[in-house]
C-alpha cells in the first residue's frame, strides 16, 4: 500500500497520458464514426462503397495488429509515429469502423417513411438529414456508443505494447524496479489498483451515459405530461366541439 | 386565354426492378380546385403513381407536367421545387417523431423559406384550429391518436401552402372510429377549394367529395367518370366486379 501511495506521482502521470489517449479517441472516433455512418446511408454509390470498405477494413483486423502495424509500419512509409500517435491512429481507426457501423444500423432501423415524407416536404437532401434523421438516430445508439467507448479505454492499455507511457505501463515499471531493488514482486497489489482505476473509469462512463440517455428519452416524453397536467376541460371541450360541429356540417 | 391543368401526366409508365410493369401509360390531368378520387384494388398502381406524381419513383418513361411545365428526367432539385408546390400525406401519416406538433409543422415552411418564424408558428396555429387539435401544439406526436397524427399530418402538407394535395390512403392504417375526423378534414378542404388527388377506399368520401374518379386497375386507368356516374353506371366490366364486389363486402 505505501508502495502505491508512494508511485502515486508516478502513476498519476500515466493516468494523464491514459485520459489523454482516452479522450482524443473518443472525441475523433464519434466524429469520424458519424462521417462514415452518414456516408453509407448517401444517395452516392462511391460514397457507399468508401465506407464499407473503411469499416470492413478496420473491423476486421485486431487492433493489437493494427497497433503493432501502425507503429512498425508507419516508418517504412516515411512517417516515424510516436507510440501515442500510433496508439491514437489504431484506436480510432478501430472505433471509428465499429461506431460507423453502429450509426448506420442506427439508420436503417429509421423507418422509410421519415425521410420520403421530408423529401414531399421539399426539404433538401443535407436538412433532411441533419433536421430529420440525424436526430431519430442519436438516442438509439447511444448505448451501443457506451459500450464501444468503454472498450476503447480499455483498450487504450494496449497502447503499451509500443512503449506509450500510458497508465499500465508505469504500473508494469513500478513492479519490475520494485522487484528489481527489494526481491519481492508486488505485482498484486499495483495491478489490483490499476484494475480497479480502470473498473471506476469505464463503470462511472457507463453510469453516466445510461443517465444521459433516459435524460433525452424523458425529454421527449415530458412536454406530453405538461400538456397533460395543463389541458383543462375547456380545452377538451372545444376541441371534441370544433370536430363535431364539422362533422354535422360535411356529412 | 385556356390555362393548362394544374398537373398534367402523360403516357406515364413505371417498372420495377425485375419488370413488373407498375403503371402503363396513364394519362391523367388535374385542373385547379378539381377533387380527383383514384379507387381500385390493391396493386392496381393507385398509389404508385401518385408517388410518381411527386418525384418519390422514379418514372420509367412519360411526362409529368404542372402548369404546363414539364418535370420528367429532371434534376433532383427541380424535383425539390415541384415538392415544395404539392404536398403529400402518407398513409402512416409519416410525423416526425422528434419534434413536438407545432415544429413538425413549421419545420419545412421555415427551411424552405416560406414564411418567416412567427408567421410559421401563427400559420401552423391556424392550421391546427382549423383541424381541431389547437391544444396540442406543444405535444409531442407519439403522445397522439393516429387521427390527430393524420390530421397533423395534414395541416403539415398545408403549411407549405402547396398548390395541390396527394393523398395515399390517408384513412387506411387509422382505426375504424378515427377516420370519420381526418374525411371531415379532407371534406373541408375540397369544399374550400385545394386542389387534391386522393388514393383512398373510402367510397363514402370519393361519391360525396370527389369531382371525378379514377379507376385503375393492373397499372391502366380504366374508367374515368364523375362520382354520381362512376357508382350508378359504371361503363367496364372491371369496374363493375370492383364496385361489386365492395358492396357486397360493406352488405
Amino acid at each position: 500500500m505505501q508502495l502505491i501511495i508512494d508511485s502515486l506521482p508516478l502513476l498519476f502521470s500515466g493516468l494523464l497520458i491514459t485520459f489523454k489517449l482516452a479522450s482524443l479517441t473518443l472525441i475523433l472516433t464519434a466524429f469520424i464514426s458519424l462521417i462514415f455512418g452518414i456516408m453509407s446511408v448517401s444517395r452516392y454509390k462511391m460514397l457507399r462503397i468508401i465506407s464499407i470498405v473503411f469499416v470492413e477494413v478496420f473491423r476486421d483486423i485486431p487492433i493489437v495488429v493494427n497497433l503493432l502495424f501502425v507503429y512498425f509500419g508507419a516508418p517504412l512509409l516515411g512517417l516515424a509515429l510516436d507510440p501515442f500517435t500510433a496508439a491514437l491512429v489504431s484506436l480510432t481507426s478501430w472505433g471509428s469502423a465499429n461506431g460507423s457501423e453502429i450509426i448506420r444500423g442506427g439508420f436503417n432501423s429509421l423507418a422509410k417513411h421519415q425521410r420520403e415524407s421530408a423529401m414531399a416536404l421539399g426539404l433538401r437532401p443535407w436538412e433532411t438529414m441533419l433536421f430529420v434523421l440525424l436526430p431519430q438516430v442519436i438516442v438509439p445508439v447511444l448505448p451501443s456508443f457506451t459500450g464501444l467507448f468503454s472498450l476503447l479505454i480499455q483498450a487504450t492499455s494496449l497502447a503499451t505494447l509500443v512503449g506509450a507511457s500510458e497508465f499500465l505501463r508505469t504500473a508494469n515499471i513500478i513492479v519490475e524496479r520494485t522487484t528489481m531493488m527489494t526481491g519481492e514482486s508486488p505485482a498484486f497489489a499495483v495491478f489490483g489498483f490499476v484494475l480497479c482505476v480502470y473498473f471506476v473509469i469505464c463503470f462511472s462512463l457507463n453510469v453516466l451515459t445510461s443517465k444521459l440517455e433516459r435524460k433525452l428519452v424523458k425529454s421527449r416524453t415530458m412536454q406530453s405530461q405538461e400538456e397533460k397536467n395543463s389541458s383543462n376541460l375547456l380545452k377538451a371541450f372545444t376541441e371534441s366541439f370544433s370536430a363535431l360541429k364539422w362533422r354535422k356540417s360535411h356529412d | 386565354m385556356i390555362q393548362p391543368p394544374l398537373i398534367n401526366v402523360s403516357g406515364l409508365c413505371k417498372e420495377f426492378r425485375g419488370g413488373i410493369r407498375a403503371l402503363n401509360d396513364i394519362n391523367l390531368s388535374v385542373n385547379r380546385g378539381e377533387v380527383v378520387v383514384i379507387l381500385g384494388p390493391s396493386g392496381s398502381g393507385k398509389s404508385t403513381l401518385i408517388r410518381c406524381i411527386n418525384g418519390l419513383e422514379e418514372t420509367t418513361s412519360g411526362e409529368i407536367k404542372v402548369e404546363g411545365k414539364s418535370l420528367a428526367g429532371n434534376s433532383e432539385r427541380k424535383w425539390r421545387n415541384h415538392r415544395l408546390e404539392v404536398g403529400m400525406v402518407f398513409q402512416n401519416y409519416a410525423l416526425f417523431p422528434h419534434l413536438n406538433v407545432i415544429k413538425n409543422i413549421t419545420l419545412a415552411p421555415l427551411r424552405a423559406g416560406v414564411l418567416k418564424k412567427e408567421e410559421a408558428v401563427q400559420e401552423a396555429r391556424r392550421l391546427l384550429e382549423l383541424v381541431g387539435l389547437a391544444a396540442k401544439e406543444n405535444s409531442p406526436v407519439a403522445s397522439l391518436s393516429g387521427g390527430q397524427q393524420q390530421r397533423i399530418a395534414i395541416c403539415r402538407a398545408l403549411a407549405m401552402k402547396p398548390k395541390a394535395i396527394l393523398f395515399d390512403e390517408p384513412t387506411s392504417a387509422l382505426d375504424p372510429e378515427m377516420v370519420g375526423e381526418v374525411l371531415s378534414v379532407m371534406r373541408r378542404l375540397a369544399d374550400e377549394g385545394v386542389t387534391m388527388i386522393c388514393v383512398t377506399h373510402e367510397m363514402g368520401f370519393a361519391k360525396s367529395a370527389a369531382d371525378r374518379i379514377v379507376f385503375m386497375d393492373k397499372g391502366e386507368i380504366v374508367e374515368e367518370a364523375p362520382p354520381q356516374k362512376f357508382f350508378s353506371a359504371p361503363e367496364s366490366d372491371r369496374s363493375r366486379r370492383f364496385l361489386d364486389l365492395i358492396s357486397s363486402h360493406h352488405g
